[in-house]
């Protein structure tokens, strides 16, 4: 019970600041769903060939999506079921948005590339639709969608960590390694660019072989630590440990998970204390306060 | 159900259901995923450029060529719709190069080539003792009229 009261803390009382700042999480994971959708149907449009099919495409033929507008068609029916679901007029709507969302996934990404930058948004939706079908008060939906968001992220950065030891083992930490992928990014962005600079960290890095090494050290610890952030007392060390290796990933890497950059930084800082603080002021209490009415109003 | 309990059963549910679909689909189910990439340190890796010779003068080679060596001038795929990422993919998967996957490379850059011509080059790179190797081979030539295949590729 006190896993799981970490987690999910159904028994403890509701602020309106965290009601509010649920609220505005879940426009979030909305908006970037959408973005995704169309972003996704967009580039599909280029695409004429399986080279390798993913999730759903190794059972239907997502063929059917290139050469015609059914991938912007199901991006506006992606678009059409989350504001069903933002605005509360139907349970299952981002259980259909999420299933639509994983066969614009599965036509996109024909290519050969397993990106992994929109899985975090995608479990966070799924939480979205779970809470939804699964829970009727509406403190209970939104304490379930954050305890699920925060167990499955928990989850996915420990398997990161894991997937490096039994890939490689304890030497994955070699700053060689770290080498051969600065290269790699580096041919990336002379593809994407058509112009590829080292930055001071990435020359530190190749110049160090002990810099090298520490970089990815505290990469592998961060992930394998992950777990942690199923507990309240550990989330936002740990969370701002995991936005520290993104920004450590960016700066000596360049990737960027944007929309999993900000959704960490949505989960990890305490946004509902702070806007408790801020109802307090009489000024920021006049502004949020029909943003309060909203939130009751699609509870 | 107390909520505790129907909480438990959603989150084993969904911890489940991951696990066997990404037991049995090599690691990856979006959104579940065993996240591997970047598991496996030091081993060579394979990306794609693309440089413009449109113009260029000198005969084309087919022989694989050092940094120093690549021809023309550098075309970036981002700014032209194209995810350089997907390309190193088509690149480095296809396995035979038919027709139709030869249309395929083109039509990447289907709106990219009037008046133009491109150079499709593989990049692979490898471990050297301390140092990482870079070597880029050509692959395709595209323009408005068709696509020239390395000859070397496997058909």
């Amino acid at each position: 019970m006190n896993f799981l009261d970490n987690l999910f803390g159904f028994g403890r009382d509701e602020t309106p600041g965290e009601r509010i700042f649920f609220k505005l999480f879940e426009l979030f994971v909305v908006l970037g769903t959408v973005y995704l959708a169309w972003t996704w149907g967009r580039y599909t449009l280029r695409i004429s060939d399986v080279v390798l099919p993913l999730g759903i495409a190794q059972y239907i033929d997502v063929s059917v999506f290139f050469g015609n507008v059914l991938p912007l068609v199901n991006a506006a029916l992606i678009t059409v079921l989350l504001a069903a679901g933002f605005f509360r007029v139907t349970r299952a709507a981002y259980l259909l948005a999420f299933l639509l969302l994983h066969v614009q996934y599965a036509a996109r990404y024909s290519l050969g590339e397993i990106p992994h930058s929109a899985n975090l948004l995608g479990m966070t939706l799924l939480g979205l639709a779970l809470a939804a079908l699964f829970f009727r008060r509406p403190v209970e939906v939104r304490r379930f969608t954050l305890g699920f968001t925060y167990f499955f992220t928990g989850l996915g950065y420990t398997l990161a960590g894991v997937s490096k030891l039994v890939g490689t083992g304890v030497s994955w930490a070699d700053g060689r390694h770290l080498w051969m992928w600065i290269y790699e990014k580096g041919i990336d962005a002379l593809s994407k660019t058509g112009a590829a600079d080292l930055n001071v960290l990435q020359e530190l890095a190749l110049a160090d072989h002990t810099v090298a090494t520490a970089f990815l050290a505290f990469g592998m610890l961060t992930e394998l630590g992950a777990w942690l952030m199923w507990w309240r007392r550990f989330r936002t060390p740990v969370i701002l440990a995991v936005l520290g290796l993104h920004l450590g990933i960016f700066w000596v890497m360049n990737i960027m998970f944007y929309l999993a950059f900000y959704e960490l930084v949505l989960l990890g800082l305490p946004w509902a204390a702070w806007i408790d603080r801020a109802r307090a002021v009489p000024a920021a209490g006049r502004v949020l306060e029909p943003v309060e009415r909203f939130t009751m109003r699609f509870a | 159900m107390p909520v505790y309990r129907r909480a438990a059963y959603v989150l084993v549910g969904t911890f489940v259901a991951y696990g066997v679909l990404v037991g049995t689909h090599l690691g990856e189910f979006w959104p579940f995923s065993i996240y591997p990439m970047f598991s496996q340190g030091g081993n060579p890796w394979s990306r794609a450029v693309v440089r413009d010779v449109t113009g260029l003068e000198e005969p084309l080679s087919w022989q694989a060529v050092g940094p120093e060596g690549l021809m023309g001038r550098p075309f970036a795929t981002k700014p032209n719709g194209i995810d350089p990422i997907d390309l190193a993919n088509f690149v480095s998967k296809t396995e035979r190069w038919d027709a139709d996957r030869a249309a395929g490379l083109r039509r990447m850059f289907y709106d990219q080539l009037e008046g133009r011509r491109l150079l499709v080059l593989r990049a692979n790179g490898r471990l050297e003792a301390d140092s990482v190797a870079v070597e880029f081979v050509p692959y395709a030539l595209l323009d408005a009229e068709g696509i020239t295949l390395n000859p070397a590729l496997p058909r």
